[in-house]
């Protein structure tokens, strides 16, 4: 679970480490104007299952000493 | 392409209410930032031209994802393999905004989720979490740095609760 970031000067993210996030959205410099009415689309049969999945299990994050993530995922009781 | 950001977490936006709230994905111990993502609401319009006027009928309120990203040693990590599926973390980071959002549609109503995504992004939205292509008018201005990116959008009440 995300947490609203207050202030991130306790974490050992550089700033070097910080640029070097990876952009997946930025925030647009025009309006979301639209010509006709915006369609609904159900989500994928996939895409449920995903989510299922997710709400299902706990996921926890441990960044080891290489820097690499080592995950655990629990299920639910 | 990729376009990493220019140090966004330690820009006073990332902390400034009037402009967005940042949500952060810290590692167990809360020393590393995994990903995080900045929303703010907004609105989308539908333009209709009558007389060669141009008016701008609201269609819905929003919240704008306006920023995701994720940490670039941490990225297209596969975090769980299911019979059917596997979760990335995008796609964690992605679901756990959309919860958030979809507790926000109940207290002050609000119709979508729009976002302007990268060129690496948009397999995430598009293909993986069902977000629709925004059919921008073309004849409204559209800046150089908007069409090097993906506008997109998802109606809040197709968000999947279970």
């Amino acid at each position: 679970m995300c947490k609203e970031n207050k202030n991130t000067k306790n974490t050992k993210n550089t700033k070097e480490e910080d640029e070097n996030m990876n952009a997946y959205a930025i925030k647009p410099n025009s309006p979301f104007v639209a010509s006709k009415p915006l369609k609904r689309t159900s989500a994928s049969k996939e895409n449920i299952e995903r989510i299922k999945l997710m709400e299902s299990h706990d996921f926890s994050f441990d960044i080891l000493e290489d820097n690499k993530v080592e995950i655990k995922v629990t299920k639910k009781k | 392409m990729e376009i990493l950001f220019d140090n966004f977490l330690k820009s006073s936006d990332a902390l400034d209410d009037n402009q967005g709230v940042t949500y952060i994905m810290l590692s167990d111990n809360e020393n590393m930032i995994i990903g995080y993502y900045n929303i703010s609401t907004g609105r989308v319009d539908q333009i209709e031209r009558v007389n060669n006027v141009d008016y701008y009928v609201p269609m819905g309120g929003s919240v704008n994802i306006n920023y995701l990203a994720i940490a670039k040693e941490y990225q297209r990590i596969n975090i769980y393999k299911g019979e059917k599926t596997k979760v990335y973390l995008g796609d964690y980071l992605l679901h756990d905004c959309e919860k958030r959002i979809a507790m926000l549609q109940k207290i002050v109503g609000i119709s979508f989720i729009t976002l302007n995504s990268t060129e690496q992004g948009y397999h995430l939205y598009h293909e993986r979490n069902s977000y629709s292509d925004f059919e921008e008018d073309m004849s409204t201005f559209v800046p150089e740095s908007d069409k090097l990116c993906y506008k997109l959008y998802k109606w809040i009440d197709d968000i999947v609760i279970t």
